[in-house]
């Protein structure tokens, strides 16, 4: 019986040790942990900075005159865009050129062809 | 064990030795199931513990990463471009008490923030009764680095949250501003805060909800940069325009000027706030000929080819006359090409003031319009509507609405006839939703050709765009002023771009402008319809507007025949106003010369 009692009484105390060491390293996880958090909270306070800042560098207006100093571009005319299914027919072209030479119709050409074969019909000449 | 033997004797009384021993046994029992119980309970805690799932224990010192003030969503345009965003800043603050030496501490920081007073800084830290003063507010990081390493252990920094807009002066009155408390005072960021607070409570800095609003941040800075040239060019009190989408009425810029830097509200004047394109009416003048002659096409007052007498008109005592209208009558379609006043007002008399009232009431031009970023007065109408009220509303004057208001109810005549309503956030109206249905598909199909002749040979032609398909309206109406009408003009222009399938209303006003050189007028034709070509002109490429083609190649035919030469022409060419044409070269981006239509001139312009 006293054996036993003494058992439990060495569990008891060894029980004791152990939670306080738990309880030690607990509160240093805890401790770590915050640090982590306030890391954690620097950094992304660092990202929202950083994505204000790359903003703030790259308005319009800002890129518009570095473009107009350094740039040899003129801004695109309207004129000068054309509709994606004219690019594809174009590279279709492209790629056709490779086998033999495309032969695109052109009105405007036709049109000239056509003038010009009735004005020396007409006998203009 | 004596102990207890001797305990449970001295309980039991000396009787019987054998109960005391019982007893002794049975206190054994009891103890040790004591012990049992609390070792079970024990392990019992420690097992669920172990057990327990592996979230993050929750901290005795949780960090509240905003203490003093809150966090917003960030606002970004409709490709996700930044506009408006929180940064952590430092809020520097003292304590009297504990400083050693106010003047030296006063200097230290003085040479930190040169803009600090510091005579009045030293005073504030002198005084040993207070606790706690303010010192600056709004310290950068690297600022805030730099008092820590002063090492006066007087100072607190307070770290909170600032807003910033990274875009600048762009869409600055469409976003608003906030308080030194970062809530939300006008614009969406008012919005935010009444409409959207309980959707968007964000969590950290750098995850935040995002509102998404419809402007697109290039648009906007083009409208805002060629807005300010037209200001400069015409020496104008004030200018303001604005781009909208005719099928779901999502505004895609919107600028107002003067306008101000919201990064430094404190320096904007009031009056620099205000957001002219809602908060304000305007009387836009002959822009609402467009409106009268939809009214009538639609109801079926007139044709487009029916002819209405031109000449001076009486209004009482009144004599509206038309210098440039000669005693021939003007079909419908000259009237709106020309802008003549005295027709539109024969056209909207026609029509009568039951049917007028209904048209403008459809459009919603009697009612205040609600949008994100604020409300609009209530439009200032007749609340009796007398035959001359009705004359003087078919060219624009006696009425004054909101711009944004006027843009919606021009977008509904080019985009088949439905109502729209401007949004400022990206739509979420579906294709296949419709609005209500103002006119027929037909009537708007005619007022998109009328507004493109007004720019091919009316008074627009200024605004006309090389590869692009522009129609518009001018409006030129006179400004009131302590209840007068004066000889200073409101000029307006509103365009609708592709014309042949319009996507785009581009809208421009420009207040008072000034005759840009001797001689030449300062009609909306050689100021606001410049400006609108010379935006239209850049914005056109950013939003997918594609030339319109002029000529079919396949059937070497022009699309457009020119136009027939009209018997009107010779009686126009006596005006001696302007000589229309195309942009010559208003905006840094010139634009290449070439033969504008059949050049007669003729404008009224009102």
């Amino acid at each position: 019986m006293r054996t036993l009692c003494l058992l439990a009484f060495g569990c008891l105390v060894g029980l004791f040790a152990y939670t306080y060491s738990l309880k030690l390293k607990t509160r240093a996880l805890e401790t770590e942990a915050l640090d982590l958090v306030t890391a954690l909270q620097d950094e992304s306070d660092y990202l929202a900075l950083e994505r204000a800042e790359v903003s703030y560098l790259s308005r319009p207006e800002r890129i518009e005159e570095i473009a107009k100093k350094t740039l040899k571009l003129e801004p695109i005319a309207p004129a000068q865009l054309v509709p994606w299914s004219a690019v594809v027919s174009g590279l279709g072209a492209v790629a056709q050129s490779t086998g033999q030479p495309a032969r695109k119709e052109d009105g405007i050409a036709a049109l000239i062809e056509k003038t010009s074969a009735e004005a020396a019909v007409g006998g203009l000449r | 064990m004596a102990t207890l033997a001797s305990l449970c004797h001295r309980i039991g009384g000396s009787g019987s030795a054998a109960r005391a021993a019982g007893n002794a046994r049975r206190a054994q029992a009891l103890l040790g199931l004591c012990f049992a119980c609390g070792f079970i309970i024990l392990s019992g805690r420690v097992i669920h513990y172990g057990a327990a799932s592996n979230d993050m224990p929750i901290l005795a010192v949780a960090a509240s990463p905003s203490g003093l003030a809150k966090s917003r969503p960030d606002i970004v345009d409709r490709n996700g471009r930044l506009l408006a965003t929180d940064i952590r800043v430092y809020w520097l603050a003292a304590n009297p008490k504990l400083i050693v030496s106010a003047d030296d501490a006063a200097e230290k920081i003085g040479a930190l923030f040169p803009d600090l007073d510091q005579a009045a800084l030293a005073r504030k830290l002198r005084d040993r009764s207070s606790r706690f003063e303010w010192i600056k507010r709004g310290l950068t990081p690297k600022q805030a680095d730099a008092v820590h390493a002063l090492g006066i252990p007087a100072l607190t920094l307070l770290p909170t949250n600032q807003r910033v807009y990274p875009a600048g002066n762009d869409a600055a009155h469409i976003l608003g501003i906030t308080n030194v408390d970062n809530e939300g005072r006008s614009g969406i960021e008012w919005y935010i805060d009444q409409k959207l607070a309980a959707q968007l409570q964000p969590a950290s800095l750098a995850e935040r909800p995002l509102v998404k609003l419809s402007l697109d941040l290039g648009v906007q800075h083009a409208l805002a940069e060629e807005l300010a040239h037209a200001m400069e060019r015409y020496r104008a009190q004030a200018v303001l325009g604005l781009v909208l989408d005719v099928r779901n009425g999502e505004v895609l810029a919107s600028a107002s000027l003067p306008d101000f830097d919201p990064n430094r509200r404190e320096q904007a004047a009031e009056q620099n706030r205000q957001n002219r394109v809602v908060t304000d009416v305007y009387e836009l003048g002959s822009v609402f000929k467009s409106l009268t002659i939809a009214m009538a096409l639609d109801k079926g007052v007139a044709d487009r080819y029916e002819t209405f007498d031109a000449s001076p008109l009486a209004i009482g005592h009144f004599l509206l006359r038309d210098p440039h209208a000669g005693r021939q009558p003007m079909s419908v379609q000259d009237i709106f090409i020309h802008s003549s006043n005295t027709g539109a007002a024969r056209i909207a008399m026609a029509a009568g003031m039951e049917r007028q009232q209904q048209f403008l009431k459809s459009l919603g031009l009697f009612d205040k319009i609600e949008t994100e970023a604020g409300t609009s007065p209530l439009p200032v109408f007749p609340k009796i509507w007398r035959p001359a009220n009705a004359i003087t509303v078919a060219y624009g004057h006696g009425i004054a609405v909101p711009p944004l208001l006027f843009a919606s109810a021009m977008a509904s005549l080019v985009n088949g006839g439905e109502r729209i309503k401007p949004t400022f956030l990206l739509s979420e109206k579906g294709s296949d939703e419709k609005g209500d249905k103002v006119i027929t598909p037909e009537t708007s199909a005619t007022m998109r050709d009328l507004m493109r002749l007004v720019v091919e040979r009316g008074t627009g032609r200024r605004a006309a765009v090389a590869g692009i398909g522009v129609g518009g309206k001018t409006g030129t109406a006179l400004k009131v002023k302590d209840g007068r009408y004066t000889h200073d003009v409101i000029n307006s222009f509103v365009a609708a771009v592709p014309i042949d399938e319009p996507r785009y209303i581009v809208m421009v006003t420009i207040d008072e402008p000034k005759p840009e050189m001797a001689g030449r007028n300062n009609e909306a034709s050689q100021n606001a319809a410049p400006t609108a070509g010379a935006i239209i002109k850049r914005i056109a490429p950013m939003l997918d507007i594609l030339p319109t083609p002029r000529f079919d190649e396949a059937g070497a035919t022009p699309y457009e025949q020119t136009a027939p030469r009209e018997p009107q022409r010779s009686v126009l060419r006596k005006n001696p106003h302007e000589f229309g044409g195309f942009d010559q070269g208003y905006s840094a981006y010139s634009q290449p010369q070439h033969a504008p239509g059949p050049r007669y001139s003729w404008s009224y312009g009102r």
